[in-house]
């Protein structure tokens, strides 16, 4: 049996006393560069679809030679906690132990952060709280958390109407929201509300690229604002769909070569 | 309770996540549990289901076993080209073997949903460790031969049974009809489904699908003569289910009867993937029964 040469480690690591599952891919010898990446996923089922192309992007990124680290937030993926237990501030602290971890197994000096969705969200939020990113990419960022939040009970909704489900057959937690096969607390969608990426005035990172994928809405309002705030960003058009909108059969969704390509070669040009 | 990653297989390319009570295991512990990829999910399961399964299990006192199989989740592709109905066997065997070495367990139980009960079923076809094997929505692929394809004349007419039970028998029939007179409804996809039926379907019988049931009913002998009783459950929204009365029709009643080859449950309302909040508890209920039965005869 043989296998194809990257080298993975999955371990634990402590963010505030959590323990939070992380896999680190070391980059490829002979082509290391002196940058980090830091991978931050999207939740509920947007996090179950993206896994596989966060694992391809992972290891093309090892591949390029950075040092790359995926980690699940408190309450998500592997991480200690239960759904509805994080909440954004949680997964900003959880950001900067993950952003500490692969700074210390690395040794680089740069560091990235690449995220989609509200995984994108959390990018920008932990960029401009704690600055000395040198560069995020952004794929399909949630601007606005209150659309978000308008889009995700849509989406519940609308797979009530096609799926083979029950609304009601038993008991359930009713201090929760159930979204989509996940539960939250009230006062986190109090917090993603709040969420407003056109309102942050520090700068979270050097360079930006915003990826959108097609059919999402148009990101030019960010672009602009980016600009505004000393960050060179760029702005590109995947001519591929979103892998975001909920499937039951979680296999359908594919991996977009194309997406993370585009990212690789971003990522090589403005960190050397 | 003690969660830690492992890297494990001949080439140390499979992750795992290996969930254990915080006293660690003593003589009179259960068998431990492994849990198998749903698909091409990685190990958390759809909803997140397999780490809220094995959290609770370990609540129970045993040590459970989250693998990805290569080429899902985190583990690595293999690249020699071995089909994944061998592989995967293979795989879960490692996981078996991992656990004997650093924890010394020495009886497994075995589930998974869709392709995960599949293999669940092959593993515990090939492997005596194996004492206990649940199946959650089993896809049709474990009701063939390996080399097999799933039947198209009965998945067709599995289908048509699939839309016919929902559309009249279902629990939430009335919420269909609601559907329907609405308007809210995919009247293509429903019109596909009841393309394949016709009153002669439901009496034929290839000769392809006798000998499947022939195989199956040896490997559940096999499975009986080791005091391994494969326990089927299924979401009342699963397809599987049809596909597994439309091959085995009244022999089943006799297998999950007199014969004991088999139990057989439903969880109703439920989908494939378990996507209402309620059904993961109800999920959760069932896979807690099955599993205090083999710490009940660890005890005894």
């Amino acid at each position: 049996m043989s296998f194809a040469g990257e080298q993975i480690e999955p371990f634990y690591f402590d963010s505030h006393g959590h323990a939070l599952f992380g896999c680190y891919h070391a980059p490829a010898p002979g082509a290391m560069r002196d940058c980090a990446v830091l991978l931050c996923y999207p939740l509920g089922h947007e996090y179950l679809q993206s896994h596989r192309s966060y694992r391809q992007l992972a290891r093309h990124l090892a591949e390029s030679g950075f040092a790359v680290l995926r980690f699940d937030y408190f309450g998500c993926g592997d991480s200690e906690g239960d759904d509805g237990q994080g909440g954004i501030d949680c997964w900003l602290r959880d950001i900067a132990a993950a952003l500490a971890e692969v700074g210390e197994k690395s040794r680089c000096s740069r560091l990235c952060l690449v995220g989609a969705r509200m995984g994108a969200t959390l990018v920008m939020l932990a960029g401009s709280q704690y600055g000395g990113v040198d560069a995020m990419v952004l794929w399909d960022p949630v601007v606005s958390g209150k659309t978000y939040v308008q889009e995700m009970f849509a989406a519940h909704r609308e797979m009530l109407r096609r799926s083979h489900v029950k609304v009601k057959a038993g008991s359930s937690d009713e201090t929760m929201i159930e979204l989509l096969g996940f539960s939250y607390r009230p006062s986190f969608m109090s917090e993603l509300e709040a969420i407003e990426l056109l309102a942050i005035q520090k700068r979270a990172a050097h360079r930006a690229l915003i990826l959108r994928s097609q059919g999402q809405p148009k990101l030019h309002d960010l672009l602009t604002h980016l600009q505004g705030i000393d960050c060179a960003a760029e702005h590109y058009c995947l001519n591929a769909s979103p892998l975001w909108p909920w499937e039951e059969n979680f296999g359908k969704t594919l991996v977009p070569y194309h997406a993370l390509r585009t990212i690789v070669t971003w990522l090589c040009r403005v960190c050397p | 309770m003690k969660e830690t990653a492992l890297l494990f297989g001949p080439s140390r390319s499979l992750v795992g996540i290996v969930s254990e009570p915080a006293n660690g295991r003593r003589t009179d512990s259960p068998p431990a549990v492994l849990l198998l990829n749903a698909g091409v999910v990685h190990r958390v399961g759809p909803n997140r289901l397999y780490v809220k399964m094995a959290r609770h299990l370990t609540s129970l006192g045993f040590t459970v076993l989250r693998l990805d199989f290569s080429g899902i989740g985190d583990s690595k592709a293999r690249r020699d080209h071995l089909p994944f109905v061998d592989s995967s066997v293979a795989e879960a065997r490692a996981a078996m073997d991992w656990l004997h070495r650093a924890r010394g367990v020495e009886r497994f139980m075995v589930t998974g949903i869709c392709s995960g009960a599949a293999v669940s079923f092959a593993t515990a076809c090939r492997d005596l460790r194996i004492v206990g094997v649940l199946l959650i929505n089993p896809s049709a692929v474990h009701l063939h031969e390996s080399t097999d394809e799933p039947d198209p004349t009965i998945a067709k007419r599995a289908m048509s049974r699939h839309f016919w039970r929902i559309a009249l028998f279902s629990s939430f029939r009335a919420q269909n009809f609601f559907r329907i007179l609405t308007g809210r409804v995919d009247y293509l996809k429903v019109l596909r489904g009841m393309n394949g039926f016709s009153l002669s379907n439901l009496f034929q019988n290839s000769s392809k699908s006798a000998s499947a049931v022939a195989a199956l009913e040896s490997k559940l002998r096999m499975l009986q003569s080791r005091g391994v009783r494969p326990c089927y459950l299924f979401a009342e929204g699963d397809e599987g289910l049809d596909y597994l009365n439309t091959l085995c029709r009244a022999r089943l009643a006799d297998w999950c009867g007199a014969r004991g080859l088999m139990t057989m449950e439903i969880i109703a309302g439920a989908n494939h993937t378990f996507t209402m909040l309620w059904s993961q508890q109800a999920l959760l209920a069932k896979v807690e029964n099955w599993a205090k039965t083999f710490a009940e005869g660890a005890r005894s």
